[in-house]
């Protein structure tokens, strides 16, 4: 296991393993979360968040008597940040931004409706 | 697993069993602790204790994930989305709208998993608009936020009697009800949340 990124570092490559698979419509991005026991070295609390695009590394079991892997399973994305009580509220802020944003394989919400009620307001964005 | 029906059902179940079973209590495997004669044995212990040395993996915690995949489609299905578009295309080709590209619709699944008891709670949509509140949510629960929190600051049923409540006393009830929301302006937070919960229903 790779060591853990610090904030930034998390959410650039999470964007970017969003926005990779938002792009090829295709595939899948898994984020966990789970609390974290407390060690000596730190009393409080602290959340550990893994983000992975399920690229498993193991051989494809049908494609194993054949002797080639058919994918190219080495590029997976493992990427981890531990985030401590304090900077929750934050960090978390940040990371709903950021689903929100690149999370756009998602049904939009349907605002075709609403501007023709509106009229003029939804005519001056546009122009 | 069953799927829970609404977003707000899921975080509550999930805070439900956060407080059944506090995360505070775990599973420690002792390894050759010097303050104990018997080299391993499984005991429960708080976090306070800190001179027990953990070397295990085995903590009580439920881990929630959360899922974001796009379906895999099979040629056929491909073909037959292609066609669809193209005849949207033509359609919107006269009116002055662009055609989006359609792609296949990702899906958000959320599960919440209780290792020992093997407890599972799940929450599937395909909302965009879900997600933002979804995942405050989930940082609620990852703070340990009670189900009090929880159901307060949600458009859920209990919640736009609480929003009705405070528009008539204005002010603080109000106030309390909107535990994530801006202090400021209780009043009108209250009143565009309800106006949310109206336009999906």
């Amino acid at each position: 296991m790779a060591p853990h990124l610090s904030h930034e570092d998390f959410f650039s490559a999470l964007t970017t393993l969003l926005e990779k698979t938002t792009g090829k419509a295709q595939g899948t991005v898994l984020l966990t979360q789970k609390p974290l026991p407390a060690s000596e070295a730190n009393a409080s609390p602290s959340v550990l968040i893994r983000a992975t695009d399920a690229n498993s590394n193991a051989p494809n079991p049908k494609s194993a008597d054949k002797g080639k892997i058919t994918k190219d399973k080495s590029t997976k994305v493992k990427i981890g940040t531990v985030v401590k009580s304090e900077e929750l509220e934050e960090f978390y802020t940040r990371y709903a931004e950021i689903c929100k944003t690149r999370m756009t394989g998602l049904k939009k919400r349907d605002r075709k409706r609403k501007a023709k009620a509106k009229g003029g307001a939804a005519k001056t964005t546009k122009a | 697993m069953p799927y829970l029906p609404t977003s707000q059902a899921y975080l509550e179940q999930s805070a439900l069993l956060l407080e059944a079973y506090p995360e505070t209590v775990r599973l420690f495997t002792l390894q050759s602790d010097s303050t104990r004669p018997t080299p391993r044995q499984t005991i429960f212990t708080y976090r306070t204790s800190h001179n027990i040395k953990t070397k295990s993996n085995l903590t009580t915690t439920q881990r929630i994930t959360t899922k974001y995949s796009f379906p895999t489609e099979r040629p056929a299905q491909q073909l037959k989305r292609k066609k669809s578009q193209a005849k949207k295309e033509e359609k919107q080709s006269n009116s002055t709208e662009q055609p989006e590209p359609t792609a296949p619709v990702a899906s958000l699944v959320l599960k919440t998993y209780h290792a020992p008891t093997g407890i599972c709670l799940k929450y599937q949509t395909n909302k965009l608009q879900e997600v933002g509140r979804l995942m405050t949510g989930l940082g609620k629960l990852a703070g340990g936020a009670d189900v009090a929190s929880l159901g307060l600051s949600g458009p859920g049923v209990a919640g736009d009697v609480e929003m009705a409540d405070g528009e008539d006393t204005a002010g603080v009830v109000a106030q309390g009800a909107g535990a994530a929301a801006t202090p400021a302006g209780g009043k009108t937070g209250g009143k565009g949340k309800k106006k949310g919960g109206k336009g999906k229903r």
